[in-house]
């Protein structure tokens, strides 16, 4: 998608924009008449910069603007100060980056002479604290044991939802529609985490505990991706299916408040798969 | 019907990215050019799922968020956040904006999809 040549020329377009704005920023900057929302503009134009030209895989480009823009974090953080010095090589970073635009639009390497003291001088104002590689918020890769997994014939998954998990626009439905499709699975739900009274119904609290056995499934990987967003916004149990789950001890519940609650659907299951069989516990 | 999708992001090539990315996956996209813009369509649709970028002229996606979770108007509409941001610092002030998720940029378009199909059922 990113090779499309139309895309391409907007985001060269879109940079000639931004990199107008960095420069009259920049000029405000010097001249002593910019205020915080001209740094902000000034940051804003060397993050997008940064944003979309990591969609085309122009590093020497993210890497300038990756820098540029932690200097101006800094200093719209009240972090840094302003002085001559930082002001002057804020105007050298802005001409660079205006060279490294053009090196990638002209598809010819970069000046390196003329951008690594740049980078070296913005370097200078971030002590170690930048010198390292981002964190990268990615899933590790399992070793897989395929002795052990042959024998490995699923896993159970029980949740159950709090109070943040709706707030930030989570359905359980949609979890448990997304496990079914990495196996046959058998869906339970357990409300007996409900209160006696009516009047104690806290409708933007989890009551109901779900439980989801699946067959056939070597790795819980799958799941791993599915819980990506909610992992810590629900109280989340995996484990293999030869190591069953302790049920949740039975509490009393008002069978009012149950038939209030929405029966839960039987999931249309994939042709591949088959039909989930949804149980109550006891 | 198509799943709708609200796209709110400042740069051009972004949000053309996005249009491409989401429509050849059968979405139908609506795009927004700020936060501001971005609240205003979304009171104005009836978006399934909003993509919003974080750094913004007028509103920051943080603002979006706090303005759809306030408001009476599909307040629990998954939110992706789309960002340059990665690590544990991302993930920390995406919940407590309330955003359903988050894609770092650059994104991958299939790695996307997915997550917006998980996201709204699609």
């Amino acid at each position: 998608m990113a090779n499309d040549p139309s895309i391409l020329d907007t985001f060269f377009e879109e940079c000639e924009d931004l990199i107008v704005a960095l420069t009259e920023g920049l000029t405000e900057m010097r001249d002593g008449a910019a205020d915080d929302e001209t740094v902000n503009a000034v940051f804003r134009a060397v993050h997008s910069i940064k944003g979309a030209a990591g969609a085309f895989a122009l590093d020497e480009l993210v890497g300038f603007a990756h820098k540029f823009e932690t200097v101006l974090d800094e200093l719209r953080s009240n972090r840094l100060t302003t002085d001559e010095n930082l002001l002057r090589v804020l105007q050298r970073a802005g001409d660079v980056l205006a060279d490294l635009v053009e090196a990638a639009r002209d598809n010819i390497p970069a000046n390196r002479d003329q951008v690594d003291p740049v980078l070296n001088e913005l370097q200078a104002f971030l002590g170690d604290e930048d010198d390292q590689p981002e964190e990268e918020f990615v899933f590790e890769a399992m070793t897989l044991d395929f002795d052990s997994a042959d024998d490995q014939s699923g896993y159970q998954v029980s949740f159950r939802p709090g109070p943040e998990f709706y707030a930030c626009g989570h359905d359980p439905e949609l979890l448990i529609k997304a496990l079914n499709e990495l196996g046959s699975a058998t869906i339970s739900a357990d409300d007996t985490a409900l209160p006696d009274d009516f009047a104690d119904f806290d409708w933007e609290s989890g009551y109901l505990t779900w439980t989801i056995d699946i067959q056939d499934l070597a790795t819980d990987l799958g799941i791993l991706e599915i819980f990506q967003f909610v992992d810590d916004l629900c109280d989340l149990k995996i484990s293999p299916r030869d190591t069953p789950l302790t049920p949740a001890q039975p509490q009393p519940s008002n069978p009012k408040i149950s038939q209030i609650l929405r029966q839960p659907r039987r999931l249309r299951s994939p042709q591949r798969m088959s039909t989930p069989q949804l149980t109550r516990r006891p | 019907m198509k799943t709708r999708i609200l796209a709110i992001d400042d740069s051009p090539t972004i949000r053309s990215l996005l249009t491409m990315a989401l429509e050849k996956a059968g979405f139908d996209v609506t795009t927004a050019v700020d936060g501001v813009d971005g609240v205003q369509k979304f009171r104005d649709s009836d978006a399934d799922l909003v993509i919003t970028d974080v750094n913004m002229p007028n509103k920051d996606g943080f603002g979006v968020i706090d303005d759809i979770r306030g408001g009476e108007k599909n307040r629990a509409v998954p939110v992706l956040v789309l960002t340059t941001e990665s690590g544990a610092a991302l993930k920390e002030r995406a919940r407590a904006a309330g955003a359903t998720g988050w894609i770092v940029k650059p994104f991958d378009d299939d790695a996307l999809v997915s997550v917006i199909r998980r996201l709204t059922g699609a």
